[in-house]
């Protein structure tokens, strides 16, 4: 049954394996994440996860990692979790509500777009990535790219970076950093370098 | 039977024949009896469709509050108590007994009809005189007297008046026993007459009439009846020197009469303290409470019935009378044990329930299980008494009059005092105690009137009884312990949530707070970095960010889209203090200088402002906050006071009696206090909900305020609120001019307070806009509203409280939303980016 809720149009495994590792968190409260917890996804999440798969396929085309989505009420906001050999997100059915109250579908899919920037991180690397850059700022620049494949209006765009900017892990640097790293991945996929802009 | 049958069967002619001229054979038949069983059911049936019929109209006339209901508790039954001690008095035997309960019958239908019409008439007129302090107390005893006292004093008499057909033999009492037994169990007909049908699918007009009915059929009969029988008692023969000589009662009666008496103050005070507990073990709905007092009611019948049988057979009554007490210390123990260490633990989660029906089967378990036993006794315990007390040849109105005075004397006295002072004061635990040492005392009294006419007692052996059952009671009083603080908090899903978190220990909970008030049970509790707050087993705030959300949008919403801008709102009421966060919410606002709060339960706000301080700016302690301690309904019915805002935030609807705060004549008393402007917000809850419930909520509200606009708090698992808001005035609200009051420097406070549930614009305030009356009138077009007359809201929601529909009602509400242009202007990237936000489409996660 685990299938029928899984990002199915990625093909390829993360080479993960062993016990459960946490790889990204949005927001706080990790250690509050139970797997018991685990449910069916939303059609509505799912919906919005396949929206930024199906950008995401673009960039990785036959090198996908295969992603399975969770919905859990004690996860933090989104979490990437490596888990006995796959790769788990998890999301709070809440969190993922307020994120579309407020910023809408583009939201959510920035959100996911910076989770699969994890897993596509691990399998396939670009030019524009700086040597220097962090694991979360290489997700940032992958999420940047995943927005730019993921047709997104200039004022949906304006809302997946406010997303990105209110939602981020403890690990990530300040903003300033983060928006150069995603606007480089957004450039170079084919984003309007006009969409681009501070969102706040 | 059949020979009994056969004799209902003859002519008149025969029967009167019969009944006067064979006066033996009469004795052993009583066939008039029977038939009188029947019309005392009738009466019973009545009585309670009555009682709960004119509860509901005069709460909305002198409020809900603890005073209020025991001021009418008190007029209730003190007309019943007068009226039974009083008839063989104020009425002489001359009268066909038949005759005269056929009379007062009728009266009662007169008077119960002369309610319904008259009862708004009263009220008008008591909103006139003075309402606070103690003239408002005691105008307020005054129409509960004028109102209840009339009808009552006639049911009370009924009896009595009914008893002179028959004799002071252990027969004849046996059939007094019968009688009551039968009015009971009528009464038990009528509480799920009009609790689970009269009521939910019609009004309190319709269960009026009905009971009028049934008070003019029984009293048709009852006159029929009289013209073919014998005015002489029905067991047939006249005692030595005429019937009814003067006799008094038996000698050692007076401690009887104490101990029938005390036995009326344990039953009463049981039901106020079982009541409690039991809502809270079951949820608080129309339904429970009819299945509760229908148990209660169910287990009086069945004892009367068995002590009326047994009355006629024993040669010690008294000693019956004794044993019925001493074993009703014992079964209110065991009720006690019951309620606080069996049934919260029973694994029952009425969220698993596919009909409301199954949960009645559970509740109704529950109940015979926990108080069956004690209703029993206190039903055996009367017609024992009677028997106990009754002296051959006295006139058994004289003796059934007094027994019943005096049981409803000591029940009025239980109830005031377990609701008013012991449960307030001591708590359940400590009542329940009271109780077992009130139904021992009682034991006592009936065992000392037992052997006072005994010369050949040992002393030692009355001693040592006495000592024993002290000690006994001792014993019992050991085993009662609190109930559990989880059931007071969690209520009804008590079981699975202490099952659920059994299996996540890090979300266990710790109490900061526990109190039993006058009128609800409160909880506070620590789980994490949040605050809970739950009112009789139901989470009524916290801090956790939904909840906070929702608490400042009833503030902040109304108080940002009233009119009088630049500046805002001067004055407030806000209904139900509960943690204080929404009533705190206007603590920022800077033109604000009155804050009034209108609670019902005196607990709350103190406890709130200890342990909520933080989240509602400590508004207790703002002088611009005044406390009113009432019921909101009554307060704002008569305080001349009018607002800016009233906003208020009642307990669930599901919950007996509080649809009386969403219903049309309250909005319509809510729009009368406003000022010109002004604005009307209400809390609509639509988890523990169906369609149905919503559907009548709103199109309630939408016929007091059609230009009412629809806010939603956002998602958490178990579903949305909604604050619905209704304007006096219709005006444009301009997001511009919106934002620039949000970004002075006055109104820092305001915009922080946003902020910190997560609104930090006017844009992100005004998104949570759900929609309005005129495009959600095709959903409501056929609605029922709810009304003084039916309060259909409580059936409603008693029925849908389990559906967990939350998601797909707002879903649905969600399809009839438009972009209001004639409600929010402005200019620019605010108003687009409003109006993109409004157009997405509604999603669940």
């Amino acid at each position: 049954m685990l299938i029928k809720y899984s990002v199915s149009l990625m093909v390829c495994w993360l080479p993960l394996s062993g016990a459960a590792q946490v790889i990204c968190v949005l927001g706080s409260g990790a250690s509050s994440y139970k797997a018991s917890a685990d449910q069916r996804p939303s059609a509505d999440a799912m919906q919005l996860v396949a929206r930024a798969n199906a950008a995401a396929k673009t960039i990785c085309v036959s090198n996908c990692p295969e992603v399975v989505v969770f919905r859990n009420t004690t996860a933090s906001n989104l979490m990437l979790i490596a888990d006995a050999g796959r790769a788990k997100l998890v999301y709070a059915p809440m969190v993922f509500a307020a994120v579309h109250d407020r910023y809408g579908d583009a939201g959510i899919v920035a959100l996911v777009a910076h989770a699969l920037g994890h897993a596509l991180d691990d399998g396939i690397g670009a030019a524009w990535i700086d040597k220097a850059w962090t694991t979360e700022l290489r997700a940032d620049s992958w999420a940047g790219c995943t927005l730019a494949r993921s047709s997104l209006s200039s004022a949906e765009v304006q809302a997946a970076l406010g997303a990105l900017a209110d939602y981020p892990s403890p690990s990530h640097p300040k903003w300033n950093f983060r928006l150069q790293a995603i606007g480089a991945g957004y450039t170079h996929c084919g984003g309007a370098g006009s969409k681009l802009g501070a969102p706040k | 039977m059949p020979r009994r049958s056969a004799a209902l069967r003859q002519s008149k002619a025969a029967e009167v024949t019969r009944v006067e001229a064979n006066p033996a054979e009469v004795q052993t038949g009583t066939p008039y009896l029977v038939p009188c069983l029947l019309l005392f059911a009738g009466s019973g049936c009545a009585a309670l469709i009555y009682e709960i019929v004119w509860f509901q109209l005069l709460e909305l006339v002198i409020g809900s509050s603890g005073i209020s209901l025991g001021l009418l508790l008190a007029a209730y039954m003190g007309g019943l108590c007068l009226g039974s001690a009083l008839l063989a008095r104020l009425v002489s035997r001359v009268y066909h007994p038949l005759r005269v309960y056929a009379f007062l019958e009728l009266g009662i239908a007169l008077f119960g009809i002369a309610a319904l019409f008259l009862t708004p008439v009263v009220g008008r007129a008591y909103i006139s005189g003075p309402v606070s302090g103690t003239a408002g107390l005691v105008l307020r005893g005054v129409v509960a007297a004028v109102c209840l006292l009339p009808p009552t004093f006639l049911m009370g008499a009924s009896l009595p008046a009914m008893s002179r057909w028959v004799e002071t033999t252990p027969k004849g009492i046996s059939w007094l026993g019968y009688l009551y037994s039968a009015n009971v169990a009528g009464a038990v007909t009528g509480c799920l007459l009009a609790g689970f049908y009269l009521l939910r699918f019609y009004d309190l007009g319709v269960a009026t009439y009905v009971a009028a009915a049934i008070n003019v059929t029984v009293a048709g009969l009852a006159w029929a009846l009289a013209t073919r029988a014998s005015q002489q008692p029905a067991g047939g023969t006249e005692v030595s020197g005429g019937i009814f000589n003067g006799v008094q009662h038996a000698p050692g009666a007076p401690l009887v009469f104490v101990a029938v008496g005390l036995s009326g103050l344990t039953a009463l005070g049981a039901e106020v303290v079982w009541t409690r507990l039991l809502s809270l073990l079951l949820g608080g709905t129309v339904y429970t409470f009819s299945i509760i007092l229908a148990v209660f009611l169910l287990g009086l019948w069945a004892g009367s019935s068995a002590g009326s049988f047994m009355a006629r057979r024993l040669a010690e009554p008294r000693l019956a009378l004794a044993a019925c007490q001493i074993l009703l210390a014992a079964a209110i123990a065991w009720t006690a044990f019951t309620l606080a260490s069996v049934l919260p633990y029973w694994p029952v989660d009425p969220l698993l329930s596919l009909s409301p029906w199954f949960n009645f089967d559970l509740d109704l378990t529950r109940c015979l299980r926990a108080i069956l036993p004690a209703t029993l006794l206190w039903g055996a315990s009367f017609p024992l008494a009677l028997a106990s007390a009754a002296a051959e040849g006295e006139d058994p109105a004289r003796l059934s009059g007094s027994i019943y005075a005096v049981n409803t004397a000591g029940s009025i006295a239980g109830a005031l005092l377990f609701s008013l002072v012991l449960i307030p004061g001591w708590g359940t635990r400590v009542s329940q105690e009271v109780l077992i040492w009130m139904a021992a005392i009682g034991g006592l009294m009936a065992f000392a009137a037992a052997i006072g006419g005994r010369n050949r007692t040992p002393v030692w052996m009355v001693g040592g009884a006495a000592a024993a059952i002290i000690l006994l009671t001792w014993g019992l009083t050991t085993t009662v312990s609190d109930l559990p603080w989880q059931a007071m908090a969690y209520g009804r899903r008590v079981a699975p949530i202490l099952r659920g978190l059994s299996v996540a220990s890090d979300k266990l909970a710790r109490p900061l707070f526990v109190g039993e008030g006058i009128n609800s049970s409160v909880v506070i509790t620590q789980r994490g970095e949040q605050r809970f707050f739950y009112v009789s087993g139901k989470a009524e705030a916290s801090s956790a960010p939904v909840d906070m959300r929702l608490q400042r949008m009833m503030a902040h919403v109304p108080a940002l889209l009233h009119p009088s801008l630049p500046d805002g709102p001067r004055s407030v009421l806000v209904v139900g203090f509960g943690a204080g966060v929404t009533a705190g919410s206007f603590v920022p606002y800077p033109e604000v200088g009155n804050i009034v709060v209108c609670e019902l339960e005196s607990l709350i706000p103190p406890a709130s402002d200890e342990f909520f301080g933080k989240e509602n700016n400590n508004v207790l302690r703002d002088r611009r906050t005044r406390i009113v301690y009432d019921d909101a309904r009554h307060y704002i019915a008569t305080t001349p006071e009018k607002f800016d805002i009233i906003t208020t935030d009642p307990i669930h609807p599901w919950v007996k009696g509080t649809s009386t705060l969403y219903s049309k004549e309250y909005y319509e008393l809510a729009r009368s206090h406003l000022n010109p402007g002004g604005i009307v917000a209400q809390w609509l809850p639509i988890y523990e909900s169906d369609e149905e419930t919503v559907k009548t909520e709103l199109a309630t509200f939408f016929s007091v305020f059609p230009d009412a606009t629809v806010w939603s708090n956002y998602l958490q698992d178990e579903g949305y609120d909604l604050v619905l808001v209704g304007r006096k005035d219709s005006s444009l609200v301009d997001i511009d001019a919106l934002q620039q009051r949000l970004d002075r420097p006055a109104y820092r406070g305001v915009a922080a307070s946003l902020a910190e549930v997560d609104f930090h614009s006017a844009v992100e305030l005004l998104a949570s806009y759900t929609g309005r009356a005129s495009d959600l009138a095709p959903m409501l077009a056929g609605t029922p509203i709810n009304n003084d007359l039916n309060l259909r809201l409580q059936y409603l929601a008693g029925l849908g409280l389990n559906s967990l529909r939350s998601p797909e009602i707002y879903g649905n509400l969600l399809t009839y939303r438009k972009f209001p242009d004639d409600l929010l202007t402005g200019k620019g990237d605010r108003i687009d980016s409003l109006r993109s936000r409004l157009g997405q489409e509604h999603r669940t996660f």
